[in-house]
């Protein structure tokens, strides 16, 4: 229980830099998602366990999104959902498969928010979006879930022993 | 998508009581980046301000002794208005256009048409989408505001307009939203036309007559036509003419008044005159 509200707090947390602290500090510029990275290197390392944690930080971003309610949570659900998918390819290293994991889930995610705008009846470049935006944020993303990965791997690997003692006790 | 239509309602009630436990947070943490950017801006920009502060002194000066003549054409102006108030309200003078009432109704602080309230309010997120242009700022419906009320920055300069309200906060659609559109005027020419936001965070001025004229640094303001937002409020400058005589209307790429990556205080029109977005049901 004291886990889950941790984690519960700390994606909050996650979701206000993203929204709140980045852009006063950064202007208007492109930022990273920071709530896709986190949630989803987490879902690379703990597998569909990992979605419930994709879902409610994509639903703390649609709080503060005029997008269509859900679409948020809807995109990094399924682009979470077709990386697990897709992982098939062996890759030795896990800090690259996670990174790779994080582009994939950027390039369908953001996708997916194109083509939901676009049946809202939202004018969207598409062009521009990928070009300026998506292309960007797919050096930007795995970049920077390769640092997720260092941190959530030691919280995944003590959260396995802490279970693995639970399994025992039983 | 029809999950996402048939399950807006649920989330979309839940966010009032979330914005009212949600904003303060949100303020704190745009706070703290405001705080992160004036450091780094301060350090860069030292430079920039000696320079600036001694071109101010100038201006300063120069502003001391227009203050002193302005202060003399005040007197005059005042006897003018008094005219136009008086014309507005005697039925005789019905020939006295709308711009007329709206000139006196915005100078005026005792006419009952003029802009009466506004509310002011701080940025406190953006809209997580790169694909959406918008803010979200601390007031909302408890404070008065509807959607479709015009927010504008210093100068009285359009920022955008409400585009949803929550309790406690309210968020924001930027004019350089790809989805805003906006009726505008030409300042000097008198032309009218849309200005639209553009992916790229420009301004597109759109639907000008080929019949009106269109210059660089033509200034365009708010046009009031269909009642959306108040005239007169300024919008940007004509930094560059795009269209050509073949077209069916001209366009232009429009600078903005204000500058979107640096805003932090706004104010929120909630009445002004003839604006409908005021009229809307709680």
């Amino acid at each position: 229980m004291r886990w889950h509200v941790g984690a519960f707090v700390v994606l909050l947390a996650l979701a206000l830099t993203e929204t709140s602290l980045l852009p006063a500090a950064l202007g208007g510029g492109l930022r990273p998602g920071l709530v896709l990275i986190a949630t989803s290197v987490w879902v690379a390392l703990r597998g569909m366990d990992g979605l419930f944690w994709v879902f409610l930080g994509g639903f703390m971003l649609d709080l503060t999104s005029n997008l269509p309610v859900g679409l948020t949570s809807l995109s990094l659900l399924l682009g979470n959902v077709v990386a697990t998918i897709v992982d098939r390819a062996p890759i030795p290293s896990a800090t690259v498969r996670a990174s790779t994991w994080v582009a994939l889930v950027t390039v369908v995610s953001y996708g997916l928010s194109i083509a939901g705008m676009a049946i809202s009846g939202l004018d969207v470049d598409v062009v521009y979006a990928m070009t300026n935006v998506i292309l960007p944020l797919l050096v930007i993303n795995p970049a920077l879930a390769v640092i997720a990965h260092a941190a959530l791997n030691q919280v995944n690997l003590r959260q396995r022993r802490r279970e693995a003692g639970r399994t025992i006790a039983l | 998508m029809l999950v996402l239509s048939l399950s807006s309602q649920i989330p979309r009630a839940a966010e009032g009581p979330l914005s009212v436990v949600l904003t303060p947070l949100q303020q704190l943490f745009s706070g703290a980046g405001s705080a992160i950017n004036d450091v780094f801006r301060s350090a860069g920009e030292l430079q920039d301000l000696r320079q600036r502060v001694q071109t101010l002194q100038r201006q300063v000066d120069e502003l001391s002794i227009e203050n002193l003549r302005l202060r003399e054409f005040q007197a005059e102006v005042r006897q003018y208005r008094d005219l136009l108030n008086f014309a507005s309200q005697n039925p005789i003078y019905d020939v006295v256009g709308a711009d007329v009432i709206g000139l006196s109704a915005t100078c005026a602080p005792d006419d009952a048409n003029r802009l009466r309230a506004g509310v002011c309010a701080n940025v406190i997120a953006s809209d997580p989408s790169p694909f959406s242009r918008y803010l979200t700022i601390n007031v909302g419906r408890q404070h008065g505001v509807r959607v479709g009320m015009p927010v504008v920055g210093g100068g009285l300069a359009l920022i955008g307009r409400v585009g949803q309200v929550n309790e406690a906060s309210s968020q924001v659609q930027l004019l350089i939203d790809p989805n805003s559109y906006v009726n505008v005027q030409v300042v000097s020419s008198r032309a009218t036309g849309t200005v639209a936001g553009q992916s790229d965070g420009s301004l597109r001025l759109q639907n000008v007559p080929q019949t009106d004229n269109l210059e660089v640094d033509d200034i365009i303001v708010t046009s009031g036509l269909g009642g959306a937002l108040p005239g007169q409020l300024p919008v940007g400058r004509i930094e560059r003419i795009i269209s050509t005589d073949a077209q069916l209307f001209k366009e232009a790429i429009v600078r903005p008044a204000v500058d979107f990556n640096r805003i932090e205080i706004v104010l929120v029109i909630t009445a002004a005159p003839n604006m409908t977005a005021t009229l809307q049901a709680p």
